[in-house]
This record gives structure tokens, C-alpha cells and sequence, in this order.
């Protein structure tokens, strides 16, 4: 459109008085309402777009939450329901997805890497790098130990069969692309992509 | 029932004991008077088949059928709801020349009202919807294109305000309804109607209440308002627009800015931009 129609107006009581509602004749009307809402505080909340977690549906969720106007302040979550405009799911969940909001809040939710030392009955929280170079550890010296190159008749397989692989059921299809050209390289034949949408 | 009926009805359901009391009557009059005067009006220049909106007033060769339509308003419309300075305004147009009243038409529909004809503009904006209504009314809606735009597919005039349907096969979606021509279309939720952003989207409501949110755009500093049906079933996006112009007072202190509603005329403003 070439030519915008849009008239915007930055409302408050000296503005209304000056527009048509002070020039139609109700000139203190714009105080009056000032005066009205003064003692309602004003809540700052959002809708964010996301994918539920829960498998290969991959359903489109939106997220609220609430907090107050200032912007740093940590807002909490609120409600989770289903995106009515993604196509997917056009708004409905299944059971799992509907109860994401408990999930969220949970107690136990894993929020960050844990480890169990060899010998020992907790888990600790680690970094995520003790955790990447860790897991590269062990899948190296797995995948060194049980890595078949050739099978009885001699023929080239490159398998790893001791090691498995989760993707993610909200990934792209470019994450998802990639990981699995990651995993197929390494010989893994275990991979579960949640990817067939 | 027209749309004008209905929103007469909600609009004196609304009135007593608002701040805004008066200025509401005397819209639910004028409204009223919308309703009478759409009755029986000739359907005006219908376009064939046009891309894009098909009623876009700036292409579209107006007629005088919205002169007639201001006429009966300005015949019927209740004078006791009517202050001293609305019955000047009316009036001025009752004696204003045919010339005259198009440039008045001109400027509202360009979105160019001059605070001296605030009060002019509000029995034109009327007369216009009337006119757009009664065309709109008769398009074929398979035929308009919404594509996901923040303008009006039949006459591409921004919207009053977005409302969320409650249950039934539409449940949760936005429609967002037209300050001219009443037509409503859809539209994504979480996305800016004026520039289109979904990325710095954030509501604002009055503590505790969910049934109106403020949906504002820190990519341009504009906002619109958005009602939940589910709350508050006999919802008129005009009539509430209205009602609920102290939202609007707190929204701006804020530093953000809206489309006018087609009655609150004659304060522009620029929005912010970018910041
Ligand atoms: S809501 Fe249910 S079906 Fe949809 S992605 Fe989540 S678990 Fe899968
Ligand atoms: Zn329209
Ligand atoms: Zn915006």
C-alpha cells in the first residue's frame, strides 16, 4: 500500500481533551479517566512462540508468562496451551503437551549437566564442558573398543552397535540433517531422530 | 440486526457510571443513527473484480452515496445526547457544501484530520463507515485476500482492534476488525499489526484481568488492542475500544502509540521509531 492511513495518537488525558472527545464538548473527560485508572497497576505478560518437547509431532505451543512492566524483571510462567495458528496442531494438544506447564515447574526438572562419580549415590551438577568432553571420552574409547570395520565374510560395515543416539523432536530440518550426517559418519546404527514430520 | 445495532446495544450497555459517560451516550446515539441510515441506502459504486482491496478508498471513485448516509444521520441522530459543541459541528455540516464535505471525506481518509475539524470529523468518519459497510456487506469474501496483512483485505484501512474467538472449529484464533468498513480477517497472534514484527511483542493489562491485553511492538512503538471473547461474550470491538481508553492512558505513559479509533480524532502522533 502506497499510502499509509494510519493515524497513530499517543493517548493520555491532554491528547483526548484536544481530539475530537474535548471538541465534541466533553472537555474534562480525558482527566476524569486519567484520574479513574490511576490506583490500576499495569502487568507485563507474553505469549511466546515454541515446540512441544514431547515427540515428533513437534505441535506448535504458545507460552505465557507474567511478570511485572519493568524490563528485567524475571517473569514467571504461567500457562502453556496450543499455538492456534501452527499449522501442525492448530491449537490442540495431546495429554503430555497439555501438562508441560507442570513439567516446566517441576521440581525434579533437569535444568543443567549432573554427574554421578563412579562409586558414588548422588548426582552432582557439572559444567557442560566437564560434560561434552566427558561424553567425547567415553564414546571414543567405546566406539575404539567395539567398532566393526568388516563383518565374518570380510565385507567393509563400519558399525557401532554399543553406542545410540537421540536427536530432537523440535530440531530443524537443517539441525536435523546435520545430525544425522554427524551420527551416520561415526557408524552408529542406533539413532533415533524424532525427525519424521 | 446491522453491526451498528449492535454496537448501539453495547455501547449504551456500557455507559453508566463511566468516566467517559457522556462521550459514550453520544456515540451510542450516533451509532444508532448509522443504524438508521444504513437501511434502504443504494449500494454505492462496487468495484468488479480488483487486485488488492477492492474498496481501498484511495483508488476507489467515491460516490455521493456517503453524503447521503451523513444526511440522515445528521437528520436522525438524537440531539438531546448531542453537547453544545456537537450540535455546532452538526450544524456546520448540515449547511457545508458538497465540495467541502469531500475535502472532509479526503482528509479522513488519508488519515490527515486537522484538530479544528475533531469534531466535524467524527459525523464524517460515520457517514464513510456507513457507506464502506453497506459495500463491504456486498463483496464476495472468497473473493478478498487477507495475506496476512494488518490492513483491511476489502478496503485496506488499519483495524479498530484484534479479538481471540472462543471455542468451535476457530477457537484461539485473532480476527482483527475494520475501523471502516467492519469487515473482519485473520491474523497471527503475537505479531505486531503495524509493521508486522514478531519479535519484541510484549501485552499489557490491568492487574488480574485477562479479558483485554495492550499487544505492543518495541520494534515500532506502536500497539492495538486484543480482546478474549471467552471473557466477556458480548464484546464489540469498537464499542470496547472506546470503553476502555484508560488502558490506553497507562499504555502511553508507556511510551507507545495506536491507530485512532475512527471517533477519537485530531492528535497525531508519530511512533517512536526505532530505539
Ligand atoms: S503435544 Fe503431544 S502430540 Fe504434540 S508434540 Fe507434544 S507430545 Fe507430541
Ligand atoms: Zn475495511
Ligand atoms: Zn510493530
Amino acid at each position: 500500500m502506497a499510502v499509509t492511513r494510519r493515524q497513530f495518537m499517543k493517548v493520555s488525558a491532554a491528547s483526548l481533551a484536544a481530539s475530537s472527545v474535548g471538541a465534541l464538548g466533553f472537555v474534562g473527560a480525558g482527566d476524569v479517566l486519567a484520574a479513574g485508572v490511576r490506583p490500576f497497576k499495569l502487568e507485563r505478560a507474553t505469549e511466546t512462540r515454541n515446540a512441544c518437547p514431547y515427540c515428533a509431532v513437534a505441535c506448535g505451543v504458545l507460552i505465557y508468562s507474567l511478570g511485572d512492566k519493568s524490563k528485567n524483571a524475571k517473569s514467571s510462567i504461567i500457562h502453556v496451551e496450543g499455538d492456534p495458528d501452527h499449522p501442525v496442531n492448530r491449537g490442540t494438544l495431546c495429554a503430555r503437551g497439555a501438562a508441560s506447564l507442570g513439567y516446566i515447574h517441576s521440581a525434579n526438572r533437569l535444568k543443567y549437566p549432573m554427574h554421578r562419580k563412579p562409586g558414588s549415590d548422588k548426582f552432582e551438577r557439572v559444567s557442560w564442558d566437564f560434560a561434552l568432553d566427558r561424553i567425547v571420552k567415553l564414546m571414543k574409547e567405546d566406539r575404539d573398543k567395539n567398532f566393526i570395520a568388516k563383518n565374518r565374510d570380510g565385507v567393509t560395515v563400519n558399525r557401532w552397535l554399543s553406542t545410540g543416539f537421540f536427536g530432537g523432536s523440535s530440531l530443524s530440518n537443517e539441525a536435523g540433517y546435520l545430525t544425522y550426517k554427524f551420527v551416520r559418519a561415526t557408524g552408529i546404527l542406533g539413532f533415533e531422530d524424532q525427525a519424521r514430520i | 440486526m446491522t453491526v451498528f445495532a449492535k454496537r448501539a446495544e453495547r455501547l449504551v450497555a456500557l455507559a453508566p457510571g463511566h468516566e467517559l459517560e457522556g462521550f459514550l451516550k453520544m456515540i451510542a446515539a450516533l451509532v444508532a443513527a448509522q443504524h438508521a441510515a444504513i437501511a434502504g441506502l443504494p449500494p454505492g459504486m462496487l468495484p468488479g473484480r480488483a487486485a488488492g482491496a477492492p474498496l481501498d478508498p484511495v483508488t476507489l471513485k467515491r460516490d455521493e452515496t456517503w453524503r447521503v448516509a451523513l444526511a440522515r444521520i445528521l437528520e436522525r441522530i438524537d440531539v438531546a445526547a448531542l453537547p453544545e459543541p456537537a450540535q455546532q459541528a452538526r450544524a456546520a455540516l448540515a449547511a457545508m457544501s458538497a465540495g467541502d464535505l469531500e475535502v472532509l471525506a479526503d482528509r479522513f481518509l488519508s488519515g490527515d484530520v486537522k484538530p479544528g475539524q475533531a469534531a466535524e470529523m467524527v459525523f464524517v468518519a460515520a457517514a464513510l463507515q456507513v457507506a464502506w459497510t453497506r459495500m463491504a456487506a456486498l463483496l464476495d469474501a472468497a473473493q478478498l485476500d487477507p495475506d496476512d496483512a494488518g490492513e483491511c483485505p476489502a478496503c485496506g484501512s488499519p483495524p479498530v482492534a484484534g479479538m481471540i474467538a472462543p471455542g468451535g472449529t476457530k477457537f484461539g484464533h485473532r480476527h482483527l476488525h475494520c475501523s471502516l468498513c467492519a469487515t473482519s480477517w485473520r491474523y497471527v497472534r503475537t505479531r505486531c499489526v503495524h509493521c508486522g514484527s514478531t519479535d519484541k511483542i510484549s501485552f499489557r493489562q490491568f492487574a488480574g484481568t485477562s479479558y483485554l491485553r495492550a499487544e505492543c511492538c518495541q520494534a515500532c512503538q506502536g500497539y492495538s488492542k486484543v480482546f478474549y471473547v471467552e471473557s466477556a461474550r458480548t464484546l464489540e470491538p469498537l464499542a470496547d475500544d472506546l470503553a476502555s481508553l484508560g488502558l490506553d492512558v497507562l499504555v502511553g505513559e508507556e511510551g507507545f502509540s495506536r491507530v485512532a479509533n475512527p471517533f477519537v480524532l485530531g492528535v497525531m502522533a508519530e511512533p517512536d521509531g526505532n530505539n
